[in-house]
């Protein structure tokens, strides 16, 4: 789990499908040392893992990543310029399986996007 | 995230990385998914990184630009080797792209396509 130590994530607004939340970073966390010294970025699969740690605690239940198509990583995340970040969510459940859509985001640039299909384990 | 580098050439790679229970993407006793990306892409990096140096050329950093066409049969678990491969399939520029696929004890885990940056 990266939460709580790498991330935390506050203000979860749900609207029908659509949530959205704020995310701080831990610009103190190891892996920021080692990836990479001296030039801290955000691991891409960082982003995706987080997708899946909200989903998972906004519908209450573990889930497990089945399938994805396409997955973005558009823009570095240096945790000392983007401590702060938006995640927008799209979360629809059919049966067992649950079909996220997400976007990580600042005011001004996007910086990942997700789109998969998870199933409750 | 990868433990050996077991062959590599200019266009193949394949590692083995023993799961421990104090990975930080380890979940519930399992790798989990963001950790089976993040091997795939290291086994390209130390491929990456093997030929360069046997071509002494300075080590660059690669960035996942994208992943594609990922599905995951199962996760593996803690104290369990897998055994990943992957080939280059086009390069054009900075990023190459890359189909990995990951296996334990011969079984079909978890495979897809990446794109990878290639700062210099």
């Amino acid at each position: 789990m990266l939460h709580p130590d790498l991330f935390t994530f506050t203000d979860l607004q749900a609207e029908g499908d659509n949530l959205t939340t704020t995310i701080a970073l831990n610009e103190g966390h190891p892996i920021f040392k080692g990836h990479f010294p001296g030039q801290p970025v955000l691991p891409g699969v960082c982003m995706m893992q987080m997708v899946k740690e909200i989903t998972e605690v906004y519908i209450d239940k573990k889930i497990r990543l089945l399938k994805a198509r396409d997955l973005k990583f558009l823009s570095f995340i240096d945790p000392a310029e983007h401590s702060s970040i938006q995640m927008e969510l799209s979360v629809k459940t059919i049966n067992d399986e649950i079909k996220v859509d997400a976007r990580l985001l600042s005011d001004t640039i996007l910086f990942f996007k997700f789109s998969g299909l998870f199933i409750q384990r | 995230m990868i433990d050996q580098l077991i062959t590599c050439d200019e266009v193949y790679s394949s590692t083995t990385f023993l799961i421990k229970a104090d990975n930080v993407l380890v979940e519930d006793g399992e790798l989990s998914e963001a950790g089976i990306i993040e091997n795939i892409a290291q086994t390209a990096a130390a491929g990456f990184g093997y030929i360069t140096q046997q071509n002494k050329k300075p080590i660059a950093a690669g960035y996942i630009a994208a992943v594609k066409n990922l599905e995951i049969f199962a996760l593996p678990k803690v104290g369990e080797i897998i055994e990943t491969s992957v080939a280059i399939t086009n390069q054009i520029f900075d990023v190459t792209i890359i189909s990995g696929s990951v296996k334990c004890n011969g079984t079909l885990l978890a495979s897809c396509e990446m794109k990878i940056y290639i700062k210099e």
